[in-house]
């Protein structure tokens, strides 16, 4: 644990697909967060099935930390079609949820601006969908297209010491090593990242891939972290970083 | 059986897991090894290991289902301690 205030510290998990049969796996462990952070993002994923009772679960586990909870909601918290509940029950319960917006959190060393989308597939660098023939195919694109120009806008006018983006989906492909390449334009899209260079994000945490890696970087080299669950096997990551203030 | 059938079978078995209410699991490994289904991957608790073999069970093959899932590490303190990211760029 830091004692220094030059430094927000940041603490990150993804994929914890809660529902019943796992209630009480989080609470004690988040009940003293602030001992080890000053926030704790949470990269989408939050239910198996998208159910509202699943959510609930998560919300009464996660309410117990005793920072700020910000999280995106995953592809599984889609799944029911009852996505809207699941945020308005989140936010009851005091998690804020990012969609194509951004929030600050103020520590003992600085702000913390973060910006959330849950983002989608598209694929990476040649090996990507194109929006281009049936209107299937260009309604599976222009989806991916969309979560990264949302995420752009979610960093324009964010200000603060520390910018981090939440995503669920990857930005990279780097964090998705030891997932099936086959499968990597389902678990990330190029255009997420080129939103968090274009912003100079600090930060990009994601999940989704559970058998990728922890780290990477982007193209520009912001520093990646997949904080899915069954990868960090952990309740979550802490991640510090040194504020910038103007000198 | 003959290899084609085999691959329609994990096909069909995989598509039962990810879409059946009671799984949605995305992350199994299916093989075939002689007259068994090898079923291989994590899942999160003993209720849900049980689920996953109880949908690939009623498919009805006539194969055993063999169970090789296991279970997701338990979400405690992380004991690697903290990571500190010092190499940002300046904007």
């Amino acid at each position: 644990m830091s004692e220094r205030k030059d430094t927000v510290r940041i603490a990150a998990v993804g994929d914890v697909h809660l529902a019943e049969d796992l209630r009480g796996r989080y609470a004690p462990v988040l009940r003293r967060l602030s001992r080890e952070a000053d926030l704790l993002l949470v990269a989408g994923d939050l239910t198996q099935h998208g159910h509202l009772d699943e959510a609930r679960v998560f919300a009464e586990e996660f309410a117990v930390a005793d920072v700020p909870v910000i999280a995106v909601l995953g592809n599984h918290d889609h799944h029911s079609g009852q996505q809207d509940e699941i945020r308005a029950l989140l936010e009851e319960h005091g998690t804020t949820v990012l969609e194509g917006e951004s929030t600050v959190v103020e520590t003992p060393a600085g702000t913390v601006g973060v910006a959330g989308v849950k983002g989608f597939c598209l694929g990476f660098s040649g090996r990507c969908a194109a929006n281009f023939g049936e209107a299937e195919m260009k309604a599976f694109t222009g989806h991916g297209i969309a979560s990264a120009e949302s995420l752009g806008k979610a960093f324009a006018g964010l200000e603060a010491d520390v910018r981090v983006a939440l995503s669920h989906f990857s930005p990279i492909e780097e964090t998705l090593n030891g997932e099936p390449h086959e499968i990597w334009a389902f678990l990330g899209n190029y255009l997420l990242a080129e939103a968090i260079d274009e912003a100079g994000a600090d930060l990009a945490i994601h999940g989704h891939a559970h058998a990728g890696q922890e780290k990477g970087l982007t193209p520009d080299g912001v520093p990646v972290r997949n904080v899915a669950q069954p990868v960090i096997r952990a309740a979550y990551r802490v991640y510090e970083l040194p504020t910038r203030r103007p000198s | 059986m003959s290899s084609n059938s085999g691959i329609h079978l994990i096909n069909q078995l995989e598509r039962a897991l990810a879409g059946d209410e009671r799984t949605h699991e995305l992350g199994i490994r299916l093989r075939l090894a002689g007259d068994r289904v090898i079923a291989d991957g994590e899942v999160a608790s003993e209720a849900r290991r049980r689920q996953v073999i109880q949908v690939l069970e009623e498919q009805e093959t006539g194969l055993a289902i063999s169970d090789q899932l296991t279970l997701s590490a338990e979400p405690v303190v992380p004991t690697q301690g903290t990571e500190v990211i010092s190499d940002r760029r300046e904007p």
